[in-house]
């Protein structure tokens, strides 16, 4: 090994001096303005397509009637669906607008859960929750790998129905980061017509673990 | 010129020397930042599942330990829990009506053995069955109609966990009092042809007991 190849100090391979006092200054300035724009930049590349909520908004999954649509906690089918004006639970009710039924077979994955969140959602955007005395969805505990049936009932207006999608999840209070179906329902301007003028009271099946013989069922 | 450039760059005293330290406190900054994050990793993983098992063969007892909280704090809680069996049931745990299960399932009774303190508070817990792939079926009242508590005996249930104010007026004395040992054999519905691994047995998550079926 040559003594030129010995690890050394070596000087810098220019000269070094001291920047004057203002040219330091201005090195700072352009270092925090450089700062500043990448924040800037960060928030403009967030808000550019007016989402800025978009990282709280569920995974949606689409899917048509009688096909399975496959979410982390659970395979969920929308097996049928059908309409009238009256409805049998709470010992029957009626509506100016739609009674949607849908009844969904649910098999969960892994674990036992209650696929608790439903609703319908228009083509205009209007959501139309399930969650009360009147438009309900309760299914009840689904053990994994052992069917559970159980109905959608959405009080609507007649146009809300052409092209309405259900959806499904699993935390009525909280859908953010999770998977939720998103099942076309097929629906048209016929069905939403007749619907609001049908006085035929459609049955409103309990969930249970076998599957309801109720009209409207595909399966 | 480039040459020397590199040298003076690997070798003089510059920007690493001049943030040696930096650069090794920059490692537990982030570990730091890690661990300030993550105060949420506790709250809705860590203590929401089934994360720390005391385990058991099927036959032996288990002395499981852990704590409960009512209105007055945190309590221990201690009870001995062996299991028994688990063989296939026809009719749910408290009647001797046949099972109405649907098609692809079958049930299981699982018989437990337990020990405690007749005021231990013990019926808030949650007990199901795993396979071997993980997937976890739980005790469901529906079936069979079953009672409540899975781990306590249904006619003399023992004490509930204190709730303040809201046992004024209320018999909480849990009369008549629990025995010292005694036998459940609660009733699981599960799709046919599924192998139990072991069955599990919890009250305040993340500690379960895990009771490997032989």
């Amino acid at each position: 090994m040559s003594s030129d190849d010995a690890t050394r100090r070596v000087g810098p391979a220019f000269p070094t001096i001291a920047l004057p006092r203002r040219r330091r200054v201005a090195r700072r300035a352009g270092a925090g303005v450089l700062v500043i724009a990448a924040l800037a930049a960060g928030r403009a590349v967030t808000t550019a397509y007016q989402d800025d909520t978009g990282v709280d908004e569920p995974y949606l999954v689409s899917g048509s009637l009688g096909r399975p649509v496959a979410l982390r906690y659970a395979d969920v089918t929308a097996t049928g669906v059908d309409g009238s004006t009256a409805v049998s639970p709470n010992l029957g009710m009626t509506t100016t607008g739609v009674w949607l039924v849908v009844p969904l077979k649910i098999v969960t994955k892994g674990e036992p859960a209650q696929v608790r969140y439903a609703a319908v959602r228009d083509t205009r955007g209007r959501v139309f929750v399930a969650d009360g005395s009147r438009s309900q969805y309760s299914p009840g505990l689904a053990q994994p790998g052992i069917p559970r049936y159980a109905s959608v009932l959405v009080e609507l207006p007649p146009d809300a129905v052409p092209g309405a999608h259900l959806r499904v999840a699993l935390d009525p209070l909280d859908q953010r980061r999770d998977s939720m179906a998103d099942i076309d329902l097929g629906l048209t301007e016929t069905q939403a017509r007749e619907w609001a003028t049908r006085k035929d009271k459609l049955p409103v099946p309990v969930p249970a673990n076998t599957p309801p013989q109720a009209p409207g069922s595909t399966t | 010129m480039t040459t020397a450039a590199i040298r003076h760059a690997l070798y003089a005293p510059g920007w690493s020397r001049r943030n040696r330290w930096g650069l090794v406190a920059l490692p537990f900054a982030l570990a730091a930042a890690l661990v300030a994050s993550s105060d949420r990793v506790q709250v809705y993983f860590w203590d929401e599942g089934l994360h720390r098992p005391q385990r058991a063969t099927q036959g032996a007892w288990l002395a499981f330990s852990d704590s409960y909280h009512d209105s007055d704090g945190e309590h221990p809680l201690k009870v001995r829990i062996r299991l028994d069996s688990v063989a296939p049931a026809t009719t749910g745990w408290t009647s001797t009506t046949p099972l109405d299960l649907p098609p692809g399932t079958t049930a299981v009774a699982v018989s437990l053995s337990l020990e405690a303190d007749p005021g231990l508070p013990l019926s808030v817990c949650r007990l199901a069955v795993r396979d071997a792939a993980g997937n976890r079926y739980a005790y469901l009242t529906e079936v069979g109609g079953q009672p409540l508590s899975p781990c306590v005996p249904p006619d003399a249930p023992g004490p509930f966990p204190k709730s303040g104010d809201v046992d004024k007026g209320r018999d909480a004395s849990g009369a008549p009092v629990r025995p010292r040992s005694w036998t459940v054999n609660p009733v699981i519905m599960l799709p046919a042809g599924v192998d139990i691994e072991d069955v599990v047995l919890w009250w305040e998550l993340p500690d379960y007991a895990s009771l490997a079926v032989s």
